[in-house]
C-alpha cells in the first residue's frame, strides 16, 4: 500500500503540469473557501470545462486537492469576522470569533490550520487503508432511520450551544426547524408557509441566513457600540497555540477526526453535519459546558478536524461504490464520466494509478495547508487592525454580494439583513444563532429522513427503535435532553455561553 | 414564585402566539398524503407543540426563579451587551434605528436601481450613521471599498450581481460591467 502511494506522490510530482494544478486546487481552494459568495464548487464549477482536457487523474486530483482547501479556507474569515466561508465552517465562528474579540485571533487561526492539515491527514490514512471495507459497512448500515437518529442525537445537543438557558436554547433550536419547514415539503412537495411567495417556495436558503446570523449582527452589535461611544478595538495577536495546548486537547481531536470520518462516509451528511455533530458533541462530553461558545479552543478544534477529516471519508464511497456525498463529489463524477471511467470497485483494478495521485495528492493537500496556513497566521490577522468604521461597510457588501450571488435573488439580500436585525435582537435576549443554523440545517435532513424511515417500516416505532445504531443514537439523545432538563429545573445550570 | 417583569411575560407571549400562529395556518396544508401517513402538516405540527412546551418551560423556570439572571453569568461580552441596551438616549436610538434601516432600503433598491450605482451611497451612508464624520474619508474608503470587490467579483469571480431595471441604472450598470470587463 506504502509503495502505492509513494508511486503516486511520484506521478503528481514528476509532471510540472501536475505539480501546476496541484498548487492550483490548493490556493484557488484556500481562496473561494474564504471569500463569502463564492465558495469550493463555484470554482469547480467554472473548472468543471476545463477538466476534460487534462487527464483522469489531473482533473481528479485537481477536485481532490480543492475539496480539502476549500474546506479549510472558509475557517479564517469565520474567525476574523464571524463570516463562515462555507456552511461547514459555520460552528468555527461559535467560539473561533470570541476569541477574536479576547485578542487571541492567532490562536484560532492557528488551530484551524493545524487541526485542519491534522483533521484532514488522518482521515487520507484511514481512507487509504478502509476504503473498501467502510464503504460497504456504511452504505448498509446507515439508512433513513439511522440518519433521522443521529440528526435527532444532534438536535438535542444543539439546545446546549451558546443560549442563556435550556428553555431558549430549545426555542432556539425550534425556530431554526420551524424556518426549515418553510417551502415544499419533503416528500409530496405540498406548499408550506409560503403564503403566496413564489420566493418562499424554494424555502430560506441557509446562506442568507448563516450571513446574517453571524457577520451582520456582528456589525450591528459593534455598531450600535460605537453610536453609545463604547467601542473597543480587539487586540491583536498572531500568537500560534502552544504544544502543550494542543496535547490537552489530543481527545477533542480524536473524536472529531473519528465523527467527522464517519460523518463524511455517509452519502449526504457531508462536512457541514460533521463539523455541527463534532462541535456538539465537544460540548457534550466536557466538564464546563457553559464556556463553549465565549471563545473556547476546543470548539474550534472540533469543528475543523471534523469538517476536513470528512474530505478524505467523502471519497470512500464515491471511489468504492461511486456514491457521491456532496455536491463537490458528484462533480467528480462527472469528470469520471468526462473522461469515460465509472467510479465503483473496478476503479481500483482498472486505473489503480489513478486512485494513488488522488490518495497522495490529498495527503500533500493536507501539509500544504499547514505550511500555508502558518504563514497566513502571520498575515491575515493584521486586518484586524483596520478600524471598525472601515471594516464594517466592506463586511455587509461582501455580505450582500455573498448572499445575492447563491441564487442571483435580491430577495436573499433582503432575508440576509432581516435575518441580521432578528439575529441583533435575539442575542441580545439570550438567544443562540448558533442554535437556529443548527435548526435550519438539521430540520430538512431530520423531515426527509424520518418520512422515509417511516414508511420503508410501515410506521412500526417497535422495528425503528430496535435497530441497535437508532436506539443507541436515540438512547444517547434522550439522556441528553433528560439530564438538560433536571439540571434546568433544580436551577443547576448555570447558562451557557451567549455568543455577542 | 417571582414576579416576572413586563418583557419577560412579553416573551413568553411571543412564543405562544407565534405558535399559535404557525399552528393555525398549518391547516393551509394539513392534506393528507397517500404515500406518508402523517401528511405535510405533521412535522411543522410536532416542532409547534415543542415550542409552547419549551415557551412555557422558560415561563415555569422564570416564575420559580431559578432562571440565569442576564448579570450574573456567561461573558464579558454579553454582560457589555447587556450594558449598552441602557445606555440609549433618544439620539442614539433613533440612529442605531437607521442603522437597521438603511441596509433593508439598500436591499429593497438593488432590483431597481442595481448594485453597481447604489452601493457607493450606501457604503457613505453607513459609514456616516457609525460615526465617520471626516469627509475625506466619507468618499475614499466607499469608494476604494466599491472598487476593490466590484472588480474582484464581476472581472476575475464573473459573479452577476444587479443591475437594476428601471431605465438609466440598467444602462449605466451594463455600460460599467462592459468597461470593468
Amino acid at each position: 500500500m506504502l509503495e502505492q502511494l509513494a508511486g503516486g506522490a511520484l506521478t503528481l510530482f514528476s509532471d510540472p503540469l501536475s505539480i501546476g494544478i496541484f498548487f492550483a486546487g490548493l490556493i484557488g481552494g484556500m481562496l473561494f473557501g474564504a471569500i463569502p459568495g463564492v465558495n469550493m464548487l463555484t470554482l469547480g464549477a467554472i473548472f468543471l470545462p476545463f477538466s476534460g482536457i487534462l487527464s483522469a487523474s489531473d482533473a481528479i486530483m485537481f477536485y481532490s486537492v480543492l475539496y480539502c482547501s476549500g474546506t479549510y479556507g472558509g475557517a479564517v474569515t469565520a474567525i476574523l469576522f464571524n463570516i463562515p466561508g462555507s456552511p461547514e465552517n459555520a460552528p468555527t465562528a461559535f467560539d473561533g470569533y470570541p476569541m477574536t474579540q479576547q485578542g487571541q485571533a492567532g490562536k484560532a487561526i492557528g488551530a484551524a490550520v493545524l487541526c485542519s492539515s491534522l483533521g484532514g491527514t488522518c482521515s487520507v490514512f484511514i481512507m487509504i487503508a478502509f476504503t473498501p471495507l467502510l464503504a460497504d459497512w456504511a452504505i448498509r448500515a446507515f439508512g433513513p432511520p439511522e440518519i433521522f437518529a443521529l440528526v435527532f442525537l444532534g438536535i438535542s445537543v444543539a439546545s446546549s450551544v451558546g443560549a442563556r438557558t435550556l428553555w431558549k436554547g430549545w426555542l432556539s433550536v425550534l425556530l431554526g426547524l420551524m424556518v426549515a419547514t418553510v417551502g415544499l415539503d419533503p416528500v409530496a412537495g405540498i406548499e408550506r408557509y409560503e403564503f403566496g411567495f413564489v420566493y418562499l417556495l424554494a424555502g430560506i436558503h441557509f446562506i442568507p441566513l448563516i450571513l446574517g446570523f453571524f457577520a451582520v449582527s456582528e456589525v450591528f452589535v459593534q455598531a450600535e457600540r460605537r453610536v453609545v461611544g463604547i467601542y473597543r478595538m480587539h487586540a491583536v495577536s498572531a500568537k500560534l497555540p502552544s504544544l502543550l495546548e494542543f496535547w490537552r486537547l489530543k481527545i477533542a481531536v480524536i473524536r472529531s477526526v473519528l465523527l467527522g470520518f464517519f460523518a463524511g462516509i455517509l452519502p449526504g451528511i457531508g462536512a457541514t453535519l460533521a463539523a455541527f455533530l463534532s462541535y456538539n458533541e465537544a460540548v457534550r462530553w466536557s466538564r464546563t459546558p457553559e464556556k463553549f461558545g465565549t471563545g473556547r479552543l476546543e470548539g474550534v478544534v472540533a469543528s475543523e478536524t471534523a469538517n476536513n477529516a470528512a474530505t478524505g471519508a467523502a471519497m470512500i464511497p464515491l471511489l468504492a461504490l461511486g456514491l457521491p456525498g456532496g455536491a463537490l463529489t458528484a462533480m467528480m463524477i462527472g469528470v469520471f464520466q468526462m473522461h469515460d471511467m465509472e467510479p465503483g470497485p473496478l476503479v481500483f483494478i482498472n486505473s489503480s494509478e489513478l486512485v494513488f495521485v488522488v490518495f497522495a495528492a490529498m495527503f500533500f493537500a493536507n501539509i500544504a495547508i499547514f505550511v500555508l496556513g502558518y504563514l497566513e497566521v502571520k498575515t491575515v490577522t493584521q486586518l484586524l487592525r483596520i478600524p471598525f468604521q472601515f471594516l464594517a461597510p466592506a463586511i455587509l457588501l461582501l455580505s450582500t454580494i455573498g448572499a445575492y450571488a447563491v441564487r442571483g435573488l435580491a430577495t436573499d439580500v433582503l432575508v440576509m439583513f432581516a435575518a441580521g436585525i432578528i439575529a441583533f435582537f435575539l442575542r441580545r435576549s439570550g438567544y443562540s444563532v448558533a442554535g437556529i443554523v443548527l435548526g435550519v440545517i438539521l430540520g430538512r435532513l431530520g423531515e426527509q429522513n424520518f418520512a422515509q424511515a417511516m414508511q420503508i417500516l410501515s410506521y412500526d416505532m417497535g422495528a425503528f427503535i430496535s435497530r441497535p445504531i437508532v436506539a443507541l443514537l436515540i438512547g444517547a439523545g434522550v439522556l441528553t435532553i433528560a439530564i438538560n432538563v433536571y439540571r434546568a429545573l433544580k436551577g443547576t445550570r448555570r447558562g451557557l455561553g451567549v455568543k455577542d | 414564585m417571582k414576579k416576572l417583569t413586563p418583557s419577560q411575560w412579553l416573551e413568553v407571549a411571543f412564543w405562544l402566539t407565534f405558535a399559535g400562529l404557525a399552528y393555525v395556518f398549518s391547516f393551509n396544508f394539513s392534506r393528507d398524503i397517500e404515500m406518508y401517513k402523517f401528511g405535510a402538516a405533521g412535522w411543522p405540527r410536532v416542532i409547534i407543540f415543542l415550542i409552547i412546551a419549551a415557551a412555557l418551560g422558560q415561563l415555569i423556570q422564570l416564575l420559580l426563579g431559578r432562571g440565569v439572571d442576564a448579570r450574573a453569568v456567561g461573558t464579558d461580552t454579553k454582560i457589555s451587551t447587556v450594558d449598552v441596551a441602557g445606555q440609549h438616549d433618544t439620539a442614539s436610538m433613533i440612529r442605531m434605528g437607521l442603522t437597521f434601516v438603511l441596509p433593508v432600503v439598500y436591499a429593497s433598491l438593488l432590483n431597481y436601481t442595481g448594485y453597481y450605482f447604489t452601493t457607493p451611497f450606501f457604503l457613505a451612508g453607513y459609514l456616516y450613521l457609525i460615526g465617520e464624520r471626516r469627509a475625506k474619508w466619507l468618499v475614499v474608503v466607499p469608494c476604494v471599498i466599491w472598487v476593490v470587490l466590484t472588480i474582484l467579483f464581476t472581472r476575475f469571480l464573473y459573479v452577476g450581481l444587479p443591475v437594476g431595471y428601471w431605465p438609466g441604472f440598467y444602462d449605466f450598470s451594463n455600460w460599467l460591467i462592459v468597461l470593468i470587463r
